[in-house]
């Protein structure tokens, strides 16, 4: 009798085991693509287990589900060790090429969408993730896919979230950043090589270093001009970036600059990294585990901005959300009395550049000990109706859409897009570490060297260096994690 | 002599088997681009192989050429995307009395035909109404040849399980008529 029961026992956990081994573990590695006469193939790997294999293929038009592709083909034997289809099309250079692929492995089926593949570099080299060489052999191009969706709950269930080039569940990790390795990933992550934009909110500073990637976090560390180029010369220099230059809406005030009289050269050098090339969203939650900075007049970016600038490129027309926003003063007040530095936590919208309204789309939470003094989870959920902040898994705050009725925040444009306008498009990731500016310390912060609409003001700031340079102790930002979910 | 005789003998019954079992060839399918069907809203592929078969009829009108086929397909396609916000025209296939078989959703798409055996059935239905009288025998000859066919290509069970939809759901489909043919068929079984 006891016999039986053990071997009732063991066989339940031998099955438990086939069926984990059969069902559960396989993952749809990236989908090969390479020209091939007239046409193109598309293949993945054989493995021990797939019985069969199918793949949609569009052209030039992303999945809005897992929808029938322009091109749809089943295959169900492998050939040479992989599971290939072919099809007969001859492709553009510019073409980019979409596919999902679905795969029956043993009795389960599992499907992935592949990141979009660039039958050729996209000139300018702004969005080109995969690149091919124009050689005579053809050309292996591999993508990177994102998660499949999980097998044991192949109910997906509709999300709101809308992610470019395909589509997700409810609740799904759309995109994971542990800053692994030694350096940024370059296909999530592009430096930006350029001064800042909008004359109104300009920050002091050029972004033009490299982040630190090192044991599973990003640091990003500002620094006085001085420290990196001695013989720069802020009041005489010349500056041109050159091709390095990423700027993408007017390279004349982003990429040069002649110092004269009151026109400095930027201060500070400091590192900005985004995802516009790569990734971009609407409507999720975003994650962020990090340690703002510390130190007068810097702040950190933990940004969502705009992908297309639909609504317009110049004053935020086309909006900017921030995930976690600190003056990283260790102490700041303004004439009133009111506590603004570095313990006062804010989350919100930026849609005008002003100094003066700057909190106006923001809500915050204060408390004892300033936000750079440990690592914080910072989030925000950003859905049709509302913004809505979190620090450490608590609620404090969200902000209603309504922004084109907003007497603070009426722009005309706005009418056109729904509640949310116009925080109701696509947005990228954005990280980095800033300074000064016009538009982030209003004019009635005590101690303040510069007054905002000032046309002195970089070199204002810059004078006063003796007495801010010492409290930065810990002006880095660094970041343990970004994720972002479907909801 | 004898020896080689018998080889001979051998020989040609291995040929005549051979030649039978090729026999099992795939009727003539015109696909779904081809009758000027749309594409899928969204694809669920099956697990292979199916094990059930689901017979229906379309309780519409009848065709034996392929532009009046080819429309009632259409408006079939249309009615189950727009109406009923299927993800494409519910059915796996669809046959004609022209005694040729049009691809709905395929082998291996789950279709929407017969709730509860949508994702391990392949739906079939024959064009017209068959409550009282019979399809085509083309018709029903191209049914024959498609089963035996799915089961060749490994899309179909070797021991898959034939039924009407009136035997699994609340419906008269595909009529009493057809349903008194399809109990010949070598696969039909009377519990589901």
């Amino acid at each position: 009798m006891k016999m039986r029961l053990w071997l009732w026992c063991i066989s339940f956990v031998f099955l438990c085991c086939c069926g984990i081994q059969n069902g559960f573990a396989y993952k749809i590695p990236p989908v090969e693509m390479e020209l091939k006469g007239e046409g193109f193939i598309v293949s993945i790997p054989h493995e021990a287990g797939i019985e069969n294999v199918a793949f949609n293929v569009n052209r030039n038009r992303p999945f809005k589900a897992f929808e029938q592709g322009e091109f749809s083909g089943r295959v169900s034997t492998e050939t040479n060790n992989r599971w290939i289809v072919e099809i007969k099309r001859r492709l553009r250079e510019d073409d980019t090429i979409y596919i999902w692929t679905d795969v029956q492995f043993n009795k389960n089926r599992f499907r992935s969408m592949s990141s979009p593949i660039m039958v050729s570099e996209v000139p300018s080299g702004v969005i080109a993730i995969n690149e091919i060489v124009h050689d005579k052999k053809p050309v292996v191009i591999t993508t990177e896919t994102p998660p499949a969706i999980d097998p044991r709950n192949d109910i997906c269930e509709p999300t709101l979230t809308i992610i470019r080039n395909r589509n997700a569940c409810r609740g799904e990790l759309i995109f994971e950043e542990n800053f692994n390795g030694n350096e940024l990933n370059a296909t999530r992550w592009r430096y930006e090589v350029r001064m800042p934009l909008d004359i109104a909110d300009a920050e002091f500073v050029l972004y033009d270093t490299n982040a630190e990637v090192t044991n599973g976090m990003l640091k990003i560390e500002p620094r006085i001009w001085g420290n990196d180029n001695p013989d720069a010369d802020i009041r005489r220099g010349n500056l041109n970036l050159g091709v390095r230059c990423t700027a993408y809406q007017n390279s004349d005030i982003e990429c040069r600059r002649q110092a004269f009289g009151r026109v400095v050269l930027p201060p500070i050098l400091t590192a900005r990294i985004n995802t516009k090339h790569a990734f971009s969203f609407k409507y999720g939650r975003v994650e962020v585990r990090a340690k703002l900075p510390q130190g007068d007049w810097l702040f950190p970016l933990l940004l969502l901005e705009p992908l297309a600038n639909l609504y317009g490129q110049q004053a935020y027309a086309s909006g900017q959300m921030r995930i976690a926003f600190i003056r990283s003063n260790l102490n700041l007040q303004t004439s009133g009395g009111i506590e603004m530095g570095g313990r006062v936590l804010y989350g919100g919208a930026v849609l005008r550049p002003e100094a003066s309204y700057r909190n106006t789309f923001m809500v915050n939470t204060t408390r004892d000990a300033h936000f750079g003094e440990t690592f914080h989870i910072y989030s925000l959920t950003w859905d049709d109706q509302r913004l809505s902040f979190e620090v450490d898994g608590q609620k404090y705050g969200s902000i209603d859409g309504g922004f084109a009725q907003h007497e603070m925040g009426h722009n005309y444009a706005w009418t056109n897009g729904n509640h949310m306008a116009p925080l109701d498009q696509e947005f990228f990731i954005t990280l980095g570490v800033a300074a000064g500016g016009h538009g982030d310390f209003s004019d009635d912060c005590l101690s303040k060297p510069w007054a905002n609409t000032s046309p002195k003001a970089a070199l204002n700031f810059w004078r006063d260096r003796g007495n801010w340079k010492s409290t930065w102790t810990n002006p880095s930002l660094m970041v343990d994690y970004v994720r972002v979910y479907a909801i | 002599m004898r020896n080689s005789i018998l080889l001979l003998v051998f020989s040609l019954i291995f040929c005549v088997i051979h030649t039978f079992a090729g026999k099992t060839e795939c009727p003539r399918i015109k696909l779904k681009r081809q009758w000027g069907g749309k594409p899928a809203k969204a694809l669920t592929y099956q697990v292979r192989p199916i094990r059930y078969v689901i017979i229906h009829h379309t309780v519409s009108g009848e065709c034996s050429d392929f532009l009046r086929c080819a429309s009632i397909l259409q408006n079939t396609q249309t009615y189950h995307m727009n109406d009923l916000d299927y993800n494409d025209i519910g059915f796996n296939f669809l046959i004609g009395n022209d005694g040729i078989v049009y691809e709905g959703t395929g082998w291996g798409v789950r279709g929407a035909h017969t709730y509860g055996y949508n994702m391990n059935g392949t739906g079939i239905a024959f064009i017209g109404n068959y409550s009282e009288k019979l399809p085509s025998r083309s018709a029903l000859t191209a049914a024959k040849k498609l089963l035996a066919c799915g089961v060749k290509e490994g899309e179909l069970d070797r021991n898959y399980i034939l039924l009407a939809g009136s035997q699994v759901s609340s419906t008269q489909s595909p009529g009493l008529i057809l349903y008194n043919e399809i109990q010949d068929w070598d696969h039909w079984s009377l519990v589901p």
